[in-house]
């Protein structure tokens, strides 16, 4: 299997967008997690008398309105982004994927059930839930995090039942039952697998919309709250002084439009490559 | 048609129900005492029976989600404790703010980006092409706050073209209000153009390789008026379901980019009131976000039926 | 003089080069065969004179045309920038896939309609569209219907009406009966016949199927891998074929001699099937009473052990719906199966586990067959789930067995199904249906997507297989030829029903039911 993932993995290197993305994701995942063991200056000391402090040998990208490194807060802030991000992806593939797997699976009126809690949730934006959350339990960063996650839920149910419906007409599927495999045995042994792939791309782009996601809830104040820092909550901080400073909310909105433009390159390029289709020159079929 | 139209706002209404009673339960029952979640821990017994007494919450709570439910209907919300005016007056107040901004962000983004995805993949792998989707992953990246931030600085604060925030109502002064909402509506407008973009050259690109395509160049049709023709029609199908999922985020990012430009809109009520711990304000404000939601993805399943002659004829959709 | 006319036409995608100098000639009124297997190059003839070649192609050569007047097109200019007028005017074209061919959104008539405007406006009437649609047999009626409202041979007659609308000269068809059922591939090949010869018009044809082209075309030209092999008159190339090449296909349309069998039937049946029946209730809205569409109404049979039973059909008759019922894949509305002492259906419920190992089954798609992210080995081993008693050793002799006999080696079971051939993966499911020694076999058009060098070789292993284990097979296919050379007893289904039974040799020497007797004439074989 190994062989076989390093094949896949280097085949896709020559897809020019995966391997921009791929680098670029890849830095930036280094970056935030190297944060949770050393950034250039610790990002919880307040130190005013330096605030706004140009960029410098000792602070590369300046200081903020509390006079932290701003180096420091881009680090530690990826990290959180990319945390709640992760987690919600992760949120939304155990509960989607499996509903997505029973829906195609089962058929009927589970089926259609499970349709229906679908078209619901996809009603419920992230922000909505997160205002429900945070009426009641105020808010956080794991506001956020549950509140992307459910709705990741119905986008993972949705991508795994299609997927899985288009390999339940195959034939291996009929030659399972015939071996005597239950609906879920057939599930986890054949139809995983091979929507798998599929599921990758989408969690890519959930990531994407993750991050993008956390930034504006924490912006509004429904997502992370100080004295943790956010991609989004750095944005939020810096909106007073924004004319006066701008590269005060310049850095980490590059921060985030680099994160999603590599998770979304990365995306494309594993799509295109496993869509064999669309990686053939345009044109007809020449089949004949 | 017509058993099409009423099957599917069967749905719409028990879609709204459901959700209706999911905020119920959440915002109202959940909490446990609503009262004092209203008026905190410190409140004395006096003033908390006076409130319930006064919203009526010493009734049962199904009594009080069947009031509610009529007072949607009715258009009776009760009284904001906190605003002191009738909560439905308020949502109606903002509406006139939140609706022209999302939907115009919608025909804006619809404007801008099914051209612009349309000639890219007419110019498929060309430098046009090229240019305009890398364009577009840029757009697509880009958190619409964030840009909304930059055009206050490049619009209103250096060129002075166009108010940095703020809100006049529509009934003082249009033009005002038309202004205030230009900046708000591009910011929310562009990030959406670029999805547009992309998914209609996508879609169309797809298209483009299907065998009715060969068949109608087989005709005589040159490449370009073949998918002009043959194309396009059959292309948007993909799109407008996009669009349908797209406005969940623009109903979003209207609450969003409010705050950027100082707007009195849905989103400034629902945070006033979560922080007055308004709940009567706040699950009204949700319903109408949900309600929004639902009904533009219900008119875009009618318009996909009125485009595509196959859905007419399927069974149980 | 000639209508159109190939010179040392090449083509080439990168380096691969997929037609090579290729010299091909059709007179006016000539109706021209085609023939070859996939890849072969000839639908990039066809695309070549259509100028509609992928942008990426590489081409040099001549082509030649002398419709009004005579014009030689030097092929390396072909492409979007090239002034070529023919296109649906002198030169029609009818396509493959009757699916897709159509655009889903438009009207059949407004469809034919766009052709008019085009190349003939004086004639853009509702009259016009009418007499087109009925000239392919269609009532005027059609022309107000979408595409998804019409069968695949009434779309097929659409696109026909589509290409004849120009008024052409030349109709270049390709492949376009092949994904319609034999009856209605029948009706459309005697159509375009009957069209061609009215209208006077040539007629370039291209197929992998020797049988349809033989009925059509008094002139084949045989490609193989981009090169012409042969080409003459029909008669000739049909009954004295030079090449071996052409000998081959020439005798895989021929049917074949059915071998002896020698083994003997049991008295007491193996199956027995009563009244068994498949329904699908469709309703279109909630309030409506679900309306039952009957995919098998009451089917009622015997299976002896050591028999093989033919079921054949027109496509939509049941066939598969009453295999997938006895197989236990599909639930029962009505009726029961006996099998092997065991009783399953309508009543009694699914089928039960200890039954399950005595059939298997072997699909028509040898690609659809394997999960492609799982070694042949676990593939091969996923029956044995129903066989928990076996130890380790006994499992492995069971593979060892079933991949040896079927003619393949145990080591490539490390392998993933990709690396291996269409006719090894047939094998190779022929395997995965012995490893459990069953008593029934059902066989879904076990040789209908193979080429036909290799359907011989398969129907062979099949006929060795009963000879050694004496299972009994239910042997499903549309191909008459197929089961007449490999079956004792045979069924007829049409609309669900079984509406004729007997003896092979009976039912098609003497055919008593009506689709009977319609599949029979409906088939294209070279006789000779």
């Amino acid at each position: 299997m190994s062989t076989r993932l390093l094949k896949a993995f280097s085949s896709n290197f020559a897809h020019p967008s995966f391997a921009i993305g791929f680098c670029v994701s890849l830095i930036l995942v280094a970056f935030a997690l190297l944060s949770l063991v050393w950034t250039p200056h610790a990002t919880d000391i307040v130190n005013v008398a330096n605030r706004f402090a140009a960029p410098s040998g000792n602070h590369w990208f300046g200081t903020d309105f509390f006079g932290r490194d701003i180096l420091s807060m881009l680090m530690a802030g990826a990290l959180t982004s990319l945390r709640v991000a992760v987690l919600a992806v992760a949120i939304g593939m155990v509960i989607g994927v499996p509903l997505g797997l029973l829906a195609a699976g089962h058929g009927g009126w589970l089926e259609r059930l499970i349709l229906r809690f679908n078209d619901f949730v996809f009603a419920f934006p992230a922000i909505i839930t997160a205002i429900i959350i945070t009426t009641l339990f105020g808010p956080s960063a794991i506001n956020a995090m549950i509140a992307i996650g459910i709705f990741n839920i119905p986008v993972f149910a949705r991508v795994a039942r299609g997927g899985a419906l288009s390999i339940w007409t195959l034939d291996y599927v009929d030659a399972a039952r015939l071996s005597g495999l239950r609906v879920w045995q057939i599930s986890v042994r054949h139809v995983l697998p091979n929507i798998l792939s599929l599921l990758i791309v989408q969690a890519t782009i959930q990531l994407s919309l993750g991050i993008l996601a956390e930034a504006g809830l924490s912006y509004i104040g429904l997502g992370t709250q100080p004295p943790e820092t956010s991609l989004g909550l750095m944005l939020k901080e810096a909106q007073s002084f924004f004319l006066a400073y701008p590269m005060q909310a310049i850095w980490p909105g590059v921060t985030i439009i680099a994160f999603v433009m590599g998770l979304n390159l990365m995306g494309d390029g594993l799509r295109d490559q496993m869509d064999p289709k669309l990686s053939k020159a345009g044109g007809m079929n020449v089949t004949g | 048609m017509v058993g099409y139209l009423i099957q599917r706002l069967l749905g719409v209404a028990l879609t709204l129900l459901v959700a209706a009673a999911l905020i119920f339960f959440l915002l109202d029952v959940l909490p446990g005492d609503p009262a004092r979640f209203m008026l905190g821990i410190n409140a004395s017994d006096e003033s908390l029976a006076a409130l319930r007494q006064q919203l009526g919450l010493d009734q049962p709570a199904i009594i009080r989600f069947g009031q509610w439910l009529t007072g949607l209907m009715t258009g009776d919300l009760g009284m904001s404790a906190s605003q002191r005016a009738p909560i439905a007056e308020l949502i109606l107040d903002r509406m006139q703010l939140s609706l022209p901004l999302a939907f115009g962000a919608l025909i804006l983004s619809t404007l801008i980006g099914l051209p612009l995805g349309i000639f890219a993949a007419q110019h498929q792998g060309k430098p046009g092409d090229a240019g305009l989707m890398g364009l577009a992953q840029i757009g697509i990246a880009i958190p619409n706050f964030w840009f909304a931030m930059l055009l206050v600085v490049v619009f209103a604060v250096t060129l002075k073209w166009l108010p940095p925030g703020g809100f006049v109502p529509w009934a003082e002064n249009p033009s005002a209000a038309f202004r205030a909402l230009i900046l708000p509506t591009i910011a929310l407008a562009l990030p959406q153009a670029a999805i547009l973009a992309r998914v209609m050259r996508t879609s169309l690109v797809d298209v483009a390789r299907q065998d009715f395509i060969r068949t109608a160049r087989a005709k005589g049709l040159s490449k370009s008026q073949a998918l002009w023709r043959h194309g396009v029609r059959n292309a948007l199908l993909p799109v407008l379901t996009i669009m349908g999922l797209q406005f969940a985020f623009l109903i979003a990012g209207t609450i969003i980019v409010e705050n950027v430009f100082y707007l009195p809109g849905l989103g400034r009520l629902t945070f006033t009131a979560i922080s007055a711990r308004d709940l009567f304000v706040v699950r009204s404000a949700l319903l109408v976000l949900v309600g929004l939601v639902v009904i533009i993805m219900f008119l875009v399943d009618l318009l996909y039926a009125l485009v595509d002659p196959r859905l007419k004829k399927r069974a149980t959709p | 003089m000639s209508l159109a006319k190939l010179e040392q036409l090449t083509v080439r995608f990168g380096d691969r080069e997929v037609l090579s100098r290729l010299d091909l000639e059709i007179q006016p009124g000539a109706q021209v065969g085609l023939v070859g297997e996939s890849g072969s190059g000839k639908s990039l003839t066809a695309l070549t004179l259509m100028n509609l070649l992928p942008e990426r192609a590489e081409v040099s050569g001549e082509i030649g045309f002398s419709f009004d007047q005579r014009t030689k097109i030097d092929a390396a200019q072909l492409g979007e920038d090239l002034n070529f007028p023919y296109r649906g005017a002198q030169i029609g074209m009818v396509f493959q896939e009757p699916m897709t061919a159509l655009n889903p959104l438009m009207r059949t008539g407004d469809q034919i309609g766009e052709v008019l405007a085009l190349h003939r406006p004086e004639n853009n009437t509702k009259a016009h569209i009418e007499a087109l649609l009925a000239e392919v047999d269609l009532p005027a009626h059609m022309r107000t219907r979408y595409p998804h409202e019409l069968s695949g041979g009434q779309r097929q007659r659409v696109g026909l009406a589509m290409a004849l609308a120009g008024e052409p000269a030349l109709l270049i068809a390709d492949e376009p009966t092949s994904a319609l059922d034999m009856i209605t591939q029948r009706g459309v090949i005697d159509l375009i016949k009957r069209i061609a010869r009215e209208r006077k018009m040539a007629l370039l044809f291209i197929s992998h199927d020797l049988g349809a082209v033989a009925a059509l075309c008094d002139q084949i030209y045989v490609l193989e891998k981009g090169k012409l092999v042969e080409h003459g008159p029909s008669q000739a190339i049909l009954q004295s074929p030079q090449q071996a090449y052409t000998k081959r296909l020439v005798a895989a349309a021929k049917p074949t001699p059915r071998p002896a069998f020698t083994r003997t039937k049991s008295a007491t049946p193996l199956l027995q099937v009563n009244g068994l029946t498949r329904q699908f209730r469709q309703r279109r809205w909630l309030w409506q009473r679900p309306s039952p569409v009957t995919a098998v109404d009451a089917a009622t049979f015997e299976l002896h052990a050591g028999e093989t039973l033919g079921l054949v059909g027109p496509s939509g008759c049941g066939k598969t719906s009453l295999s997938r019922m006895i197989a236990g894949l599909d639930p029962a509305q009505a009726g029961e199966v006996h099998f092997d002492g065991h009783r399953f259906g309508h009543k009694q419920g699914s089928m039960p586990r200890a039954a399950r190992r005595e059939i298997s089954m072997v699909f028509q798609d040898p690609f659809g067959s394997f999960d492609p992210r799982m070694r042949m080995r676990d593939a091969l081993f996923e029956p044995l789930h129903l066989m928990p008693e076996l130890s380790a050793e006994q499992r492995q002799e069971r593979v060892t067995e079933a991949i040896e006999r079927v003619g393949l080696s145990t080591d490539m079971l490390g392998r993933y199904p990709h690396a291996f051939s269409g006719g090894q993966r047939q094998r190779l499911a022929i395997a995965r249906a012995m490893v459990l020694k069953p008593k029934l076999m059902i066989l879904d058009e076990p040789v209908s997507a193979l080429d036909v060098s290799i359907r011989g070789d398969v129907l062979a292993l099949l006929h060795d297989l009963q000879e050694k284990f004496g299972m009994a097979y239910l042997f499903i296919s549309h191909d008459l030829d197929v089961v007449r050379t490999v079956t004792d007893r045979v069924m007829v289904m049409n609309h669900g029903q079984i509406v004729e039974r007997g003896k092979v040799d009976d039912v098609f020497d003497r055919p008593q039911a009506e689709i009977t007797k319609k599949l029979l004439d409906a088939r294209l074989t070279i006789l000779g």
